[in-house]
């Protein structure tokens, strides 16, 4: 199945059908201390399982500055 | 849906160092819970204090803020915003400064380095004079928060420091061996400068980040174009990824801190003279800022 992340740029992936956000994440690289997931527009858990044509944004919460 | 643990509501956050699941009221809950406990246990403040708050219009400066302004103490805080001069990133924090002031009622006080200092953070970075753009900033920041703090006659000055700036501190001078550092960074208001509290010290940047956005707080998401200290990045990245397979280690780090703390209490510290230049306090023969003043140009 296909879902829509929103990191530094946007993309369409495809994942397993009840990929978690966690293991998305995980999978992309991105470790999961340093970012707050947003599902379909509302903050989330990284539990969440993923369904088709969700749309999940990563928002870096650890910055430089 | 990932459920409340309390009411079964869609959790918002998960604390993976106790495994509690939270939904958007209980986590406001449990922040403010948290901050207020903070600064009941830590005497952090007295009922009806004059306090300053330095406000980037970043996150974690503007979620303290926030939740100061929530404190049923009669505290009156006094928002204080640097302006370094930064352009392309400064303005954005201040006026994400001024919106959050704007909703609290808040007066913000703003200090620039131009008017303070003459010249902004981004004409001293192309003297070379071999300093970073955070030294500067850095050193001048605190400086500049100092004076108005005691010109608006405030008796501390609350920063939005958190966990993780907390135990990279404590990481840092530990790695490197600087233990009168190390001492400093938990004695506030040594070297004869105004106090300064970190009520979110022990909220982890997560937290505080989730706070900010579920409570819409205007808040300037821009990373400043001077690249930060590589060793600090390095500790930083560290530490997350010691509390990914060990979560609530950052915490454990900063608790362990405090129990050593008591102990570092006898270690031979340098002298506090006064600044040969203007008088403030130093441990050299001039301070910080007047060396750093001092090899700019006229
Ligand atoms: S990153 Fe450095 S130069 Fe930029 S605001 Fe922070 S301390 Fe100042
Ligand atoms: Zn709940
Ligand atoms: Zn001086």
């Amino acid at each position: 199945m296909k879902v829509a992340i929103e990191t530094d740029k946007e993309q369409e992936l495809e994942v397993e059908d009840g990929t978690t956000i966690e293991a998305l994440l995980a999978r992309l690289g991105i470790n999961r201390e340093t970012v707050a997931v947003s599902l379909n527009g509302a903050l989330c858990t990284e539990e969440e399982p993923l369904r088709p044509g969700d749309r999940l944004r990563v928002i870096k919460v650890v910055t430089g500055g | 849906m990932a459920e409340c643990d309390r009411c079964g509501a869609r959790a918002v956050y998960n604390r993976r160092y106790c495994g509690q699941r939270l939904c958007r009221d209980l986590f406001f809950a449990y922040i403010e819970a948290r901050v207020r406990r903070a600064v009941k246990t830590q005497k952090i403040f007295e009922r009806g204090e004059k306090v300053g708050v330095a406000l980037s219009g970043g996150k974690d400066s503007s979620a303290l803020l926030y939740l100061l302004s929530q404190l049923s103490m009669g505290l009156e805080l006094h928002p204080i915003a640097i302006d370094e001069g930064i352009a392309g990133y400064r303005p954005h924090g201040l006026e994400a400064a001024r919106a959050l002031c704007s909703q609290l009622g808040l007066e913000l006080h703003t200090v620039s380095f131009r008017e303070r200092l003459g010249h902004t953070l981004d004409e001293m970075v192309k003297w070379e004079r071999g300093y970073a753009g955070c030294t500067y900033c850095g050193v001048f920041r605190r400086r500049l928060l100092n004076d108005a703090g005691r010109e608006l006659g405030l008796s501390k000055i609350a920063t939005g420091h958190n966990l993780d700036d907390e135990a990279q501190a404590v990481m840092m001078n530990y790695t490197r061996g600087d233990i009168e550092r190390l001492l400093r960074l938990g004695t506030p208001g040594d070297l004869g400068l105004l106090p300064r509290v970190k009520p979110l010290q022990e909220v982890p940047e997560k937290e505080v980040a989730i706070y900010a956005l579920l409570r819409e707080l205007p808040v300037s998401l821009e990373e400043c174009p001077y690249a930060r200290d590589a060793f600090r990045l390095g500790i930083r990245d560290f530490l997350n990824g010691l509390e990914l397979a060990n979560p609530g280690i950052k915490y454990s780090i900063l608790r362990g801190y405090k129990r050593l703390l008591p102990h570092l209490a006898t270690y031979p510290r340098t002298a506090v003279k006064r600044c040969g230049a203007c008088g403030e306090p130093t441990p050299n023969p001039l301070c910080k800022a007047c060396e750093l003043l001092g090899a700019l140009p006229e």
